[in-house]
């Protein structure tokens, strides 16, 4: 028998076979699971077709401001009088407790404490304490809900930023917003459902790169990935005509293309040719609505004037902001932001208020814009790095200048809006700021109250992928019912 | 013979029951293990009965009656259930069961067995009047025994086991009053009554412990006290849920439904606010995590929705609206106006799914006045968006009767206080977005004292500041050039100015302005800042511009330039390199001298040497330790020795630093140099990796 054929009546004996099985049991579970609900409301209301959400979300979009990198917590949130009182001396092992270290600092002889160089003030109704390199964030503490006892469990940048974006230290896994868009589907059928936007510090410009497998669908289908908007002529790359094909003619060519797919489908079943047809749609749609959302023309001066003055240059964190404020305008489930430069091994002072100016006042600005547009009551911010930096110094330390290395056993993230208890501060770190006093929470904490928010239960959000079923929490996770409002 | 049998059974039961009744108040392990098998053994004569009842009857209308079966199979029901009797009189001992239907359940029991017995014996008889009462007699039993199976599973089930299911369940009743709600009544005793009092109550009363009342709540059980307040985890009532599964004291026990996590919050949360059984839910302050998730476990007011038809929801999905439902298989609905030019038509679809629809988006929607009538039809709406249309104060009266309804947003519209007040007194909204309306700020936060209500008016005063702009940005690589250059500046903020000095002084707003390229003849000192209105100027960029008379171009080196950053020509091409050593720009020799002859070609006439040299210690790049310049008359040599200068690597602090270093020599003329950099050979001692070899970059090499 020739080879295509014998692939044609495989294929279709298969699907045939999956099909049917797939059917009658599907029909008999859903009978089981709810009869009463069999054959009711079903798809036109619920598109995804996955029962999600679970229940009413507190939060239908989410915006994730990534700080990569491991920002200091001890020179922006967690503040410890301790560290300055006892500044040079060692860190006393009874703290340390053997905990590893990376191979950075582990050779080193001593561990001399270091405190802030910053000054630290305590801040509205909430008395929250922030340093002076953040005074923007400063003015809108009874807006946000502080964890100071975030913990991971790795301890270099990509296993750390991978666990805090897929739940799982090993690549491969799909990130936050892929499980998103893949559970709760779109809220606007014109822009990709998880929009990525990324920035580069001014206080360590030439930092660890990322790499686009962060905001990557894993085993889920491409249709979910992450797409990232760049600064400059093509915002999403591959998406403009080639010169000399009109609008028209480009229509015409995929209505072609559509149908020899669609033959195409109906001959193998396979369903990644269904999500190609809608990513081309998705592209030709985009042709427009990229393009409006990135024009920051219409933006009057006062708005500007609020995100500063970086915001009008192309690809900088404050510009990212006003776009993540656009795009969750027009109803984006997911944006992640990735503001890169955080990690000081060194010359902290420095590099710190670079850092913290690049993202002080856009951060507050993008808070503050969506509340003023009644946003923020079902937007979920996120702001934080995958892990915190040590209380001792990195390298020599002298009066104006340390570094600190990582360090996953706390740090501090704050969050705001979409159902979040504001002006509140989770957890408290030990008086040295190395071990955890009270009310821990882990990656997969936040990752089970995000889910949350957004209406899932994770521990029932599962894909099946070679045999297991898989979910962002891994098998681990609680929800902090402490930061709900 | 049967009669010794008896005998000697009945003072077997006897004397073990004396011994478990002994003054030792614990009955023997012995006698427990025993007393587990009496459900086991318990349906045996149960069953052994019934089939002799069957055969009883069968025999009877067949006219085939089986005496002997008959006879056998009571026998073997009659031995069973005076076993049985004994067993379940052991497992009696081990307590917990509520006295008084314990003492029903015994003596039908035993009525039961000694009715079995007689059958037994009755069925052998010959007599007349005996076998004319068999029958009647056997039907006793049976009810005997039914009545004792009956209680016995009233012991272990409960009291309504069996009829639980048989009526309609009661309907929650809907709770009105939430003010009076208290915490113990309304959400703890729901989740005791849920999971424990199954087997804590006054029937069944495990470990001598019953949840049923506050007071026998307090009294505790065998193991003491259950209820420590302001000490959940010394609270057995609380700790012991939280045990292993495995553990034989954890409690609900395995296999039972266990204790949620939100329900083991709300009891710790009890517990540790004082285990107080009067405290209202109202009490609480409003972000509390017990009122959150207590509030949970109650049924609000909650109304019923029928689902909306499908071919409603397909004509408002075709009028140009999303229709979602916030939880699958749910009858609320998410409605959307998806276009930009609502009217009165589009929106006349809503209204027959006005009830199930929850939340309504119609911002940006173009709609007006007069197209939103129905409002009231919209009774279960929770949340509604009219922001960005050019709605005014009529709108908002027809909002007045939506009693759910809360959160309005209202930004970017026309209405105006009045409008608004006039809303507020009908219907205090909880929450408000009135930015860019006709609304000051200023009246704002009377307005929330007085309805109680949270209404946002955009960012607070003093939240934006006059901050500085942005340096200009210079579009210009080169700064060094041989004959002319053009400078290019550029800002990204719209509407601002760049003013430009190139004398040395600082600009201000008067200084020249930019408007085209700067083209510079003679080398120059560029400063530049960048004005707005309502901004404050910005930093200045300082740059300056040289004029060079030598262009290198024909050149040899002793070593390549590492691999990674290569480029021999790149050290002659007037290009400077930034702090990002990566920049393409910086050519970089790991550990070794560079060594260059350059051959101008003619004569020409030296005075300076100048080396662009980086600085980033953390990256292992230090400055060169030595400058060496020498001349000769031929390319060969020998190249007679001009001038040097020695540099001082900056150290730790040093994360990235570019400077340009001189030798001065007296004025040579010449067509053969030769330029030695010297490598410092080894990391001094203040670096991590000491010893090892430094970098060092270069990006520019230049005569003067």
């Amino acid at each position: 028998m020739e080879e295509h054929l014998k692939h044609h009546l495989n294929n279709n004996r298969r699907h045939f076979l999956k099909k049917v099985g797939l059917g009658i049991g599907g029909l008999a579970a859903a009978s089981m699971i709810d009869p009463f609900n069999m054959f009711s409301k079903g798809s036109s209301v619920n598109p995804t077709g996955l029962n999600l959400p679970h229940f009413a979300p507190k939060a239908k979009r989410v915006i994730y401001l990534f700080q990569s990198g491991g920002p200091s917590q001890l020179d922006l949130f967690d503040y410890k009088p301790m560290l300055n009182k006892m500044r040079g001396q060692d860190l006393p092992d009874s703290v340390r407790k053997g905990q590893r270290l990376t191979g950075m600092t582990s050779g080193q002889e001593r561990f001399p404490l270091v405190g802030s160089n910053f000054k630290f003030n305590q801040y509205g109704e909430s008395r929250a304490w922030v340093s002076e390199v953040m005074p923007y964030t400063a003015k809108i503490v009874d807006e946000l809900c502080f964890i100071k006892t975030m913990h991971t469990e790795a301890i270099n940048h990509d296993p750390a930023i991978t666990f805090f974006q897929t739940g799982s230290q090993q690549s491969g896994r799909p990130s936050i917003g892929a499980w998103m868009s893949y559970g709760l589907g779109s809220l606007n059928d014109n822009l990709p459902t998880f929009s990525v936007l990324l920035s580069r510090g001014s206080g360590r410009p030439f930092g660890q790169p990322l790499y686009s497998r962060l905001w990557g669908n894993g085993f889920l289908s491409s249709l979910h990935q992450g797409v990232q908007y760049r600064a400059g002529k093509d915002p999403v790359l591959y998406l403009k005509d080639p010169e000399g094909m009109s609008r028209s003619e480009r229509r015409k060519m995929l209505d072609h293309l559509s149908e020899l797919n669609q033959k195409q489908e109906q001959e193998f079943g396979d369903p990644e040719i269904n999500s190609r047809i809608a990513q081309y749609e998705m592209a030709y749609r985009m042709q427009t609505s990229v393009p409006e959302t990135m024009n920051i023309d219409e933006e009057p001066d006062h708005i500007i004037q609020m995100y500063g003055a970086d915001s009008m240059i192309p690809g900088t964190y404050a510009a990212n902001c006003l776009l993540a404020r656009r795009l969750i305008e027009k109803d984006v489930r997911f944006v992640q932001l990735y503001h890169m430069g955080w990690d000081q091994h060194d010359n902290l002072p420095t590099q710190l208020s670079g850092q913290a100016k690049d993202v002080d006042q856009a951060t507050a600005a993008l808070i503050m814009d969506l509340k003023q547009r009644g946003l923020l009551d079902d937007t979920l911010v996120i702001w934080g790095g995958e892990f915190g930096r040590t209380n001792y110094s990195q390298g020599a330390l002298t009066d104006t200048t340390y570094g600190r290395d990582h360090h996953p056993r706390c740090f501090t993230m704050f969050m705001a809006g979409g159902g979040i208890k504001p002006g509140f501060t989770y957890g408290e770190t030990d008086e040295f700021g190395y071990n955890i006093a009270k009310d821990p929470m882990h990656v997969h904490d936040l990752q089970a109250t995000l889910m949350h928010l957004t209406g899932i239960d994770h521990t029932k959000f599962t894909y099946k992928h070679q045999g297991r079923r898989f979910r962002l929490t891994d098998i681990a996770g609680h929800v902090n019912h402490d930061i709900l409002s | 013979m049967l009669k010794k049998y008896i005998l000697t059974f009945l003072i077997g039961v006897i004397s073990i029951s004396t011994f478990a009744n002994s003054d030792t108040a614990e009955p023997s392990r012995l006698i427990l293990f025993l007393g587990r098998f009496h459900p086991l053994i318990l349906h045996l004569p149960i069953g052994a009965l019934l089939i002799t009842f069957y055969l009883d009857i069968v025999g009877r209308l067949k006219k085939q009656y089986q005496h002997k079966a008959v006879h056998y199979s009571l026998g073997f029901s009659a031995v069973f259930a005076v076993l049985t009797c004994l067993l379940g009189y052991f497992l009696s001992l081990e307590g917990g069961y509520d006295e008084s239907v314990l003492d029903f359940h015994f003596y039908l029991g035993f009525a039961a067995a000694v009715m079995i017995i007689v059958l037994f014996f009755m069925s052998k008889s010959t007599q007349k009047n005996t076998r004319l009462l068999f029958f009647p007699f056997f039907v006793l039993t049976i009810a005997c025994l039914s009545a004792a199976g009956h209680y016995g599973s009233v012991l272990t089930h409960g009291e309504n086991f069996i009829t639980e299911y048989a009526y309609a369940p009661e309907e929650e009743p809907l709770i009105l009053e939430v003010d009076s709600l208290k915490i113990f009544e309304n959400v703890v005793y729901k989740i005791l009554d849920d999971k424990c009092i199954q087997c804590h109550n006054s029937t069944k009363k495990k470990g001598d412990l019953s949840l049923l009342t506050k007071e026998t709540i307090l009294k505790g059980g065998e193991s003491g006290i259950v209820l420590h307040p302001n000490d959940p985890f010394e609270s057995l009532i609380y700790s012991s849920a939280l045990l292993p599964i495995t553990d034989d004291t954890h409690m609900p026990p395995e296999g039972k439904p266990q204790l949620t996590k939100d329900e083991l919050w709300v009891l710790k949360y009890w517990i540790r606010n004082n285990a107080d059984f009067q405290a209202k839910i109202h009490s609480l302050p409003i972000n509390d995590t017990l009122k959150r998730i207590a509030t949970k476990f109650l049924v609000l007011e909650k109304k019923k929705i029928p689902f909306a038809s499908d071919s409603d929801i397909s004509k408002v999905q075709e009028s140009g609206f999303s229709v979602t439902s916030i939880v699958p298989n749910k009858p609320e609905l998410t409605v959307k106006f998806l276009e930009k030019n609502a009217t009165k038509a589009n929106l006349k679809k809503l209204n027959n799914i006005g009830e199930q629809i929850v939340e309504l988006d119609l911002n940006n929607s173009g709609i007006s006045d007069n197209m939103l009538e129905n409002l009231e039809r919209f009774s279960n709406l929770k949340r509604l968006r009219l922001d960005n249309t050019d709605i005014t104060d009529k709108t908002l009266s027809a909002i007045t009767n939506l009693e759910d309804l809360e959160f309005l947003n209202l930004y970017n519209t026309k209405i105006t206080l009045n409008g608004l007040k006039d809303l507020l007194e009908n219907n205090p909204i909880p929450k408000i977005y009135t930015w860019s309306s006709e609304i000051a700020s200023s009246d704002v936060s009377n307005m929330e004292k007085e309805f109680n209500v949270s209404i946002s008016n955009g960012v607070f005063d003093g939240f934006v500041e006059k901050v500085a702009l942005k340096k200009p940005v210079l579009n210009t690589e080169k700064t060094l050039f041989v004959d002319t250059i053009s400078i290019r500046l550029e800002t990204k903020m719209r509407g601002a100015e760049i003013r430009y000095s190139l004398d040395s002084t600082q600009p201000n707003e008067h200084s020249e302005l930019y408007t085209k390229p700067i083209i510079l003849k003679e080398g120059a000192y560029l400063m530049a800042r960048v004005y707005k209105n309502n901004w404050l100027p910005s930093e200045t960029l300082n740059r300056s511009f040289s004029k060079i008379g030598v262009q290198i171009e024909d050149f040899s080196l002793k070593v390549n330039p590492d691999k990674r950053y290569p480029g021999a020509a790149k050290l002659f091409d007037f290009e400077e390199g930034s702090l990002n050593f990566r920049d393409g720009k910086w050519t970089g020799f790991n550990g070794l001298d560079i060594e260059a002859i350059v051959d101008l070609k003619e004569q020409k006439s030296i005075s300076s040497l100048s080396v662009n040299c980086l600085e980033n210690f953390n990256n292992y790049i230090l400055y060169p330790n030595k400058i060496s310049l020498y001349t000769s008359n031929s390319k060969q040599g020998p190249y007679k020795f001009l001038g040097s200068t020695k540099i001082k690597s900056l150290g730790p602090s040093a994360i990235g630093h570019i400077n340009r270093f001189v030798v001065k020599i007296p004025e040579t003329k010449s067509q053969f140099f030769k330029i030695i950099v010297s490598n410092p050979k080894k990391l001094p001692s203040s670096h991590p990796a000491a010893g090892d070899k430094p970098w060092i970059f270069v990006d520019e090499i230049m005569l003067h």
